[in-house]
């Protein structure tokens, strides 16, 4: 539609150009120039106002150089409107390029962001549940209750070695019989 | 080559303005094309160009006009109104209104002097003029001296036939050569002042292929032309800017070494 535009633009553009152009071609169409060419609209050498007008729209100079300024300018304007509608999509290629990535990195953002919150979720809940966490097996040796049993036991030995040694010294002297 | 100046009318058209037509198209396109290729949004730029067409006519006019002046002064003849009527175009006139215009309108739109756009306006002047050339190669203005070797160009009208050299050819391939290397250039370094260099190639280009022009109506005073009397004003005047800035450079330089 651009194209069509400014084709029409340049179109009568160039009229409005040629109609100017046609003017200083013409005046050769109605006299010789001798006098001011403006004259001869309004009489030089006897013409006439309308004869001046009929000799400038008779003459096959004028309707061509309005033909050709027409042409040329609706050309120009054509060749306008391309380009003009060429850099418009550039540009708006760009800006929906450029407006893509935005919204495609804000998207990024707005995941990493939602990853990374999950992230520390998790974290502080392996956090809490590590310190009520028991171990399956002590990590922790408890030396003291061991060696304290351990004593006792050896006491508990001494105990019977000396039960079974009065037991002996018992049985030794009861029967007046040694063993 | 033989041009008959009696019947050289394109499709109904004036030679002049029918190459100056296509040499516009093929610039104002060329320029589209440039604007489309650069960072430069497409869509107020024609306006400046437009201005600078307008700069053009009033330029060559009024340069023509000068010119018919300073000729009448230099004949120590009565200056009348005629010398506007009578004027023709001059190219270094057009060019400084093409500029001048162009350079105002860039101002007003940006508030400050674009490079990179007055750039490729720059590139678009020689590829309008090769195709002007051959407008004039066609309407019989700024013809050679008589020569009658290799290329040249015959004119047939009702009072004379005439065998010149072909000044317009050779201007017309070298601005097409030049707007190539202008071309070339921009795309290559897109921070060089183009107008500098298109300038003074163009001035010295001028400055010698006039001796070779035969048209004496452009306006000749005592040795040279009245083109190449400004050719050697535009040289002068690049060359007395180059060493201005080289001269503040050097102080800028100095200045920040203390």
């Amino acid at each position: 539609m651009k194209i069509v535009k400014y084709t029409v633009y340049g179109a009568l553009f160039g009229l409005c150009v040629g109609l100017v152009l046609s003017v200083f071609v013409g005046c050769n169409a109605v006299c010789s120039c001798s006098d001011d060419w403006i004259n001869a609209f309004f009489g030089c050498n006897n013409a006439t106002y309308a004869s001046g007008c009929g000799g400038y729209i008779s003459d096959p100079a004028v309707r061509s150089c309005l033909l050709y300024s027409t042409l040329i300018c609706a050309v120009i304007g054509g060749v306008y409107g391309t380009f003009r509608t060429l850099q418009d999509k550039n540009l708006a290629q760009k800006a929906s390029e450029l407006e893509q990535s935005a919204s495609a990195k804000k998207q990024r953002v707005a995941w990493a962001s939602e990853v990374k919150q999950k992230a520390l979720n998790v974290n502080n809940v392996c956090s809490e549940n590590k310190t009520f966490d028991k171990p399956l097996v002590s990590t922790i040796y408890k030396s003291n209750d061991q060696m304290t049993e351990i004593l006792n036991e050896l006491t508990k030995i001494s105990e019977k070695q000396g039960k079974v040694d009065f037991l002996a010294e018992e049985l030794s002297r009861k029967d007046g019989t040694s063993i | 080559m033989v041009i008959n100046l009696q019947n050289n009318y394109i499709g109904g058209i004036p030679p002049y303005i029918f190459w100056s037509g296509i040499g516009l198209l093929c610039s104002i396109i060329l320029f589209l094309y440039l604007l489309y290729c650069s960072r430069i949004h497409i869509d107020q730029q024609p306006v400046i160009y437009f201005c600078g067409i307008i700069g053009v006519i009033i330029g060559a006019r009024l340069f023509g006009a000068i010119k018919n002046i300073l000729l009448d002064f230099y004949n120590q003849e009565p200056i009348t109104a005629d010398v506007f009527k009578n004027a023709g175009f001059v190219f270094y006139g057009g060019l400084m209104g093409f500029l001048l215009c162009t350079s105002v309108a860039i101002y007003l739109m940006y508030s400050r002097f674009d490079i990179e756009l007055m750039n490729l306006i720059v590139i678009t002047i020689p590829l309008f003029h090769s195709f002007g050339r051959i407008g004039c190669l066609f309407a019989g203005c700024c013809f050679g001296v008589e020569y009658s070797d290799f290329l040249s160009v015959t004119y047939i009208n009702s009072q004379e036939i005439r065998v010149c050299f072909p000044t317009q050819i050779v201007e017309s391939i070298f601005e097409f050569i030049l707007f190539i290397i202008l071309f070339n250039v921009n795309k290559k370094n897109k921070g060089i002042n183009l107008l500098k260099i298109y300038l003074a190639v163009y001035a010295i280009f001028r400055f010698i292929l006039e001796f070779m022009r035969g048209d004496v109506v452009r306006g000749i005073f005592g040795l040279f032309s009245f083109s190449q009397y400004i050719s050697l004003v535009v040289l002068a005047v690049l060359l007395g800017s180059s060493i201005f800035r080289g001269k503040k450079d050097i102080r800028r330089f100095k200045n920040s070494n203390r």
